[in-house]
Parts: C-alpha cells; sequence; structure tokens
C-alpha cells in the first residue's frame, strides 16, 4: 500500500481540508459557549486564596477564552522570540568553531 | 532475596557477552534481554532487597516500590524499543554502552542508599558518552567531551553533597528530604540531580549533546538520563518550591528555543528540556495528584519522544541532514516515518486520544488544585508552544513545505517497527489510560482523576486550534533559517576555551620562560661550577689526596677519640644509626 497517496489526495485538495478545519475551529467555539453558558456542574474551587486565583475562576467562567489565550500565547512565541533571534541570539553555523 | 532478581544484572553483564554471540543469533539475544528485564519487572514483589553492610555502610541495591516500579517499567519497555529501532547497527560497541546505560539507569531506580545511586550515576554518564562519540564526526567528539566534563561537574556536585549529608546525618539511606531540614548538603545533591534533569540554568548540555549523538544513540538518551533525573527529584524532593519554579521556568525555556531553531534534533532536544520542566514542576508542587502527574508524563514522555526522535533519526539517516532549511517535501517517499512521527507530535502536544493528553493535564490539574493559577497558565502556554514548535513546525518544514529535492527511501524495517510499536503505546495510552494510572505510586488519587471531562477537552481543543490558527498564520516568519542560537553553553565553551587559552598561553609562557632560564642561567652555572669543579678538584682532590692524607688520618684520629667516650648509650645508639642508614641506602637504591 501506498501511504503517500491520501496524504497526497489532502494536499491536492487544500482548499477542503481548510474549509473543514475552520468548520471545526467554530464548532469547538459554539461548544465551548454552550458549556459555560449552561455549566453542567460548577467546579469546586476550594477556598480562593490570591487575586491570581479570581482572575483565574474569572478567566475559566469566559466564553471561548483559551482560544483568544492560544492565539496570543501562539503569536507572542513567534513574535517574540524570532525577534530575539535575530537580535541578540542568532549566529553563523560555523560560530564555534 | 526471596525471588528479586536485579534487571540491571541483565544488562551489565549482558553487555559483556554481547561480542561473543555470533551472527544472527547476536540480534536475538540483544532483543531477549529487555524482554527478560521487563518481564522481571513485571513479576516483581514491594520490598527492600539485596541490602548488605558494606565498610560500615548500609548498601541496597533492591528497593522496590511503587515509585520504582513505574520507572523501571519504562526504561525496560523503552530498551526494548531502542534495541529494536538500533538492531541493523553492527558494531557490537554500540549496543555494549546502551546495555550499559540502560543498567545505570536501572540501578539508580532500585538503589535505596546514595554510595549505588552515585555509582550508577556516573555509569549512566560515562556510558552515554560514548553513544555521541560513536557518530565519530568531529562535532561529536567536540560535544561528547564537553557532556562528559559537564555531567562530571554534576557528579561532583552530588558526591559533595553526598559526603556532607552522611557528616551532617551519619547515614546515606536515599530518602524523601524534608524541605525545612535541607541545608548545604541536600540542595548540593539536588543540583546534582538538577544538571542531569537539565534544570535551567544547567541544561545547556541537552541541546548540545543530543543532536551530535549517533542516530540510534539519541533514541536511547533522551529516554534514560533526564527522566532518571525526574525519578531521584521524585524519590528525595518532592514539594521544594524552587523545583516547581525552575520547572515552570524549563518549560517556558525549552519551548521558546525549539520555536527558533534550525536542526531537528535540537529542536527535540530543547523540547526535552520543557517536557522535563513539567515533571520537575509536578515534583515540585508535591501533592500526590502532583508526583502521580511527575511519574505519567514521565511515562507517556519516554515513549512519544523517543518517538519523535526515531522520526527525526529516520530522516536524519535517509536523507543525510536534519536541518529544515534543506528539507521539505519527503513526505512522499518516506509517509510511514512522517506519519509516526506526526503520532508522535499530537502525543506530546496533548491532542485528545494521545497519551500527552492524559499524563500532562495531571500536572496542570495539580496546579490548579494547589492553587497555582500563575504555574497553570505558564504550564498552559508552554503547551501551545510545544504544539507550535514539535507538532507544527517540524513536521510541516521537514515532511512538507517546499519540496528540498532530496528523494529518500523509508528506513529500513526494524526502524519502522519500532516507531509502529511507540505509535500504538501512545494511542493505547491515550485510549485507556488505566493501563498508565494503574501503575502510578498513588493509586486512589490516580483512579479519581478523569482526563477526559468537558471543559478539560474544551480547553484543549481550542488551545490546539488556535495555535494552529497562529502558526499558519505566521508561517512566513517561521521559515528555518541557517544559523544557531546563542545559549547557556557559550559560557561553558568559553570557560573551556579561556581554560585552553590560559593553559596554552600563560602556563606555556612561565614553561617557556622556565625553559629559558634554565637555557642560559642554568648553563652558565651548571659551566661554571664545573669549571670552579676542576680547579678545586685540581686543588683539593689532587694536592689534598697527597696532603690530606696526612690531616686525615689526624683528624679521624682526633674524632674517633671523641667517640670512645666509654659511654655504652652512645655506642649502642651509633651502631643503631648505622644501621638505619645502611637500611635506608638499601631501600632506596
Amino acid at each position: 500500500m501506498n501511504f503517500a497517496e491520501p496524504i497526497q489526495y489532502l494536499r491536492d485538495n487544500l482548499k477542503a481540508v481548510k474549509i473543514v478545519m475552520w468548520i471545526c475551529i467554530a464548532g469547538a467555539l459554539a461548544f465551548d459557549i454552550y458549556i459555560k453558558v449552561f455549566p453542567a456542574h460548577h467546579a469546586e474551587h476550594g477556598e480562593i486564596h490570591s487575586f491570581a486565583d479570581k482572575l483565574f475562576i474569572w478567566a475559566e467562567t469566559v466564553p471561548c477564552f483559551w482560544s483568544v489565550f492560544g492565539l496570543i500565547c501562539c503569536i507572542l512565541l513567534i513574535r517574540v522570540m524570532k525577534g530575539l533571534s535575530h537580535t541578540v541570539l542568532m549566529r553563523k553555523e560555523d560560530y564555534y568553531e | 532475596m526471596n525471588n528479586f532478581i536485579h534487571p540491571a544484572i541483565f544488562f551489565i553483564f549482558g553487555a559483556l557477552l554481547i561480542p561473543l554471540i555470533p551472527g544472527k543469533l547476536k540480534k536475538i539475544y540483544l532483543l531477549l534481554i529487555p524482554l527478560l528485564a521487563f518481564y522481571t519487572v513485571l513479576t516483581m514483589k514491594t520490598g527492600v532487597y539485596a541490602h548488605f553492610k558494606y565498610l560500615e555502610f548500609d548498601i541496597v541495591l533492591g528497593r522496590v516500590d511503587t515509585l520504582s516500579i513505574v520507572f523501571a517499567h519504562v526504561f525496560t519497555l523503552m530498551s526494548f524499543i531502542g534495541v529494536l529501532f538500533g538492531i541493523h547497527v553492527d558494531e557490537d560497541a554500540q549496543h555494549i554502552a546502551s546495555y550499559f546505560y540502560v543498567g545505570g539507569s536501572l540501578g539508580v531506580v532500585f538503589a535505596g542508599d546514595y554510595l549505588t545511586v552515585f555509582i550508577f550515576w556516573e555509569m549512566m554518564a560515562l556510558a552515554s558518552t560514548f553513544l555521541i562519540w560513536f557518530r565519530r564526526e568531529p562535532a561529536s567528539l567536540r560535544a561528547g567531551q564537553r557532556y562528559l566534563l559537564m555531567h562530571i561537574f554534576g557528579g561532583l556536585l552530588l558526591l559533595a553533597g553526598i559526603f556532607l549529608h552522611y557528616k551532617n546525618t551519619g547515614n546515606l539511606a536515599f530518602e524523601l528530604i524534608p524541605q525545612d531540614g535541607a541545608g548545604i548538603a541536600e540542595y548540593l545533591i539536588l543540583a546534582g540531580f538538577a544538571l542531569n534533569a537539565a534544570v535551567f540554568p544547567l541544561h545547556a548540555w541537552l541541546p548540545d549533546a543530543y543532536p551530535e549523538a549517533t542516530v540510534t544513540g539519541a533514541v536511547f538518551m533522551c529516554a534514560f538520563t533526564t527522566k532518571t533525573a525526574v525519578y531521584v527529584l521524585a524519590r528525595a524532593f518532592p514539594g521544594f518550591e524552587v523545583l516547581a519554579i525552575m520547572g515552570t521556568a524549563m518549560t517556558i525555556y525549552g519551548v521558546c528555543y525549539a520555536t527558533i531553531e534550525n536542526d531537528m534534533r535540537r529542536i527535540l532536544a530543547y523540547h526535552i528540556i520543557s517536557q522535563v520542566g513539567y515533571m520537575v514542576a509536578g515534583v515540585g508542587i508535591g501533592t500526590e495528584l502532583a508526583v502521580n502527574g511527575a511519574c505519567a508524563h514521565a511515562y507517556a514522555h519516554i515513549l512519544y519522544k523517543a518517538l519523535l526522535f526515531m522520526g527525526a533519526g529516520s530522516v536524519l539517516m535517509m536523507t543525510g541532514t536534519s536541518k529544515l532549511n534543506r528539507l521539505g517535501g519527503i513526505y512522499k517517499y518516506m509517509p510511514l516515518t512522517m506519519i509516526f512521527y506526526v503520532v508522535g507530535g499530537i502525543s506530546i502536544s496533548g491532542f485528545p486520544l494521545f497519551s500527552g493528553f492524559v499524563s500532562k493535564s495531571m500536572i496542570v490539574a495539580a496546579a490548579g488544585e494547589h492553587h497555582r493559577p500563575i504555574l497553570m497558565m505558564l504550564l498552559l502556554l508552554a503547551s501551545v508552544g510545544t504544539f507550535l514548535s514539535v507538532g507544527l513546525k517540524l513536521a510541516y518544514f521537514a515532511f512538507f513545505g517546499k519540496d528540498c529535492g532530496i528523494k529518500p527511501k523509508e528506513p529500513p524495517k526494524n526502524m519502522l517497527w519500532a516507531m509502529g510499536i511507540t505509535s500504538f503505546l501512545c494511542f493505547l495510552i491515550g485510549v485507556y489510560p488505566k493501563v498508565l494510572y494503574d501503575l502510578l505510586p498513588y493509586k486512589e488519587v490516580a483512579a479519581e482523576y478523569h482526563p477526559y471531562n468537558l471543559a478539560h477537552l474544551s480547553e484543549t481543543i481550542q488551545l490546539l486550534l488556535f495555535t494552529g490558527v497562529g502558526f499558519f498564520w505566521l508561517l512566513k516568519r517561521l521559515q528555518p533559517e541557517a544559523k544557531i542560537n546563542l545559549d547557556f553553553d557559550w559560557f561553558y565553551r568559553n570557560i573551556m576555551a579561556g581554560f585552553m587559552w590560559f593553559d596554552e598561553k600563560i602556563i606555556q609562557f612561565f614553561d617557556n620562560v622556565w625553559g629559558n632560564v634554565y637555557k642560559t642561567v642554568g648553563i652558565k652555572v651548571l659551566m661554571m661550577s664545573i669549571a670552579r669543579f676542576l680547579a678545586g678538584f685540581d686543588r683539593w682532590a689532587i694536592d689534598g689526596v697527597v696532603d690530606n692524607v696526612a690531616y686525615g688520618t689526624r683528624w679521624i684520629g682526633d674524632k674517633a677519640r671523641r667517640i670512645q667516650t666509654g659511654n655504652l648509650q652512645n655506642y649502642l645508639a651509633l651502631a643503631i644509626l648505622i644501621i638505619f642508614v645502611i637500611v635506608g641506602v638499601r631501600w632506596f637504591l
């Protein structure tokens, strides 16, 4: 069996794959809104110790919070680290030789 | 010692027999040993075995409890996978090195005292160095040397800690250390362990050395050194605040570098730092759930990280390069390798149904339960970076992206089988976490933990999907570049270079100066002395022989007269002195 064929098929139909991915994203968001608006049970948080605890509990109740968190973290990681690499860290491959 | 066989025995003595076994039998033998060891771990009963006294020290070679079993379980399993992956290698020495390496880590896992820990600890360091050197590239030789020096340094920290600890407490038992009672001795031990766990800033040896190891050696290395360190930390230092903070810092640090690196195996090596960070943070949080999480994550991590290293190693072996800027579009030629790599990638990223999902979340949940929301957020940030760097960036630029023109073949069958088995295990743990949770040290806590709940599923899927969105959005900015990035190895490379400079310039300078002094002054003095000696010889010896026979006879007569004091004590003392002189002269000549 040629395992490359199904992968090639997906690559040839990249547009369809993209549409399916966007539908998945929309589904995930809808699902999160659903479980935040109609929580099956209230999570037990025990004692609230600090301001950070409060903030975190608030964040957990906001629909789609983790989507925003994920996107921001991803962009920050790429921009900050690529920037740092280009300005400070990057050297030629034979730098140590 | 009822029916306990130390599994390290199989590896350490088994390694010695490898060169004696002929041809095809050798391959069967190599695979049989890990299976035997795995079987002994499965049938092991908890208890303390092989306990004896040696030079006043209590030596415990076989302390078997739930914590040691979970690590021994995955180590022996991993050794089978690693040997299968490298079975095509004909060089006996490579197999011997990996056997000793596995034997060393199993020795540490079952050790009940610090002396045994230290001995096996050093055995691991030495054996693993050979796995780097056997690649035989000039860069590997140098990287291996740095690796060995760093580990010797770590071993010395550990040894110093052990000595001080022994001096303070009078025993060498390798047990839990309470944070309140920890002094400089305990922190030295902690630092020795932390170096092996690649805790920031003692981490730079890892991304320095692992990318230079042999293809098969790297698979062993990514599994054993850091995870043995996690084991010893979980054994002695659970609940140490410094570990919770440093562990979380490691998770971020590792993914940051993984995002910008170019070499596949260096990305994965940085990523080990990040993943071990989760375990170290789990140990540092120290609750039962967190320690369970650290063990579960170590177990799952060994499998999927080995899978990733096998995938990257296969690409390196078949294409001859592991630099992302020179790769791309090879999914057409290595589809199976790609599929297995992606399974590893989504396992490490914590996709539902794969092993990372059920292990990593345990540590994150423990951070939440322990009221550490900031740690928890940072751990989640690191998991975004994990998917970004290992799941997306590496897979995209190596297997997809623009075609690099290389047309590699799939790797040999044994390598594919090893990857296939590991992929299956990653999947099995993901869909049926009970197999893993039943092994954990605190079984009741593990049984109450359910990773597949709605909130956790929703959180994970959102994080992953939007990481994907961010990746494809900024794809152009992530283009791999044929560069390297500075890290803490800059310091020790420069310290070593400085030492060499000091040696070559300063010490050599003094050596030269001394040589010159010796040559000029020394020779002059020598010549003068010889001249004087000859003149003196003429005056004193030639003339003297004649004159002094007379003088000498008078002098001896004078002295002999004085010795004869008639005091018996003096005669005896003189006689004994003469005997001493004669014996002494005889002794030295």
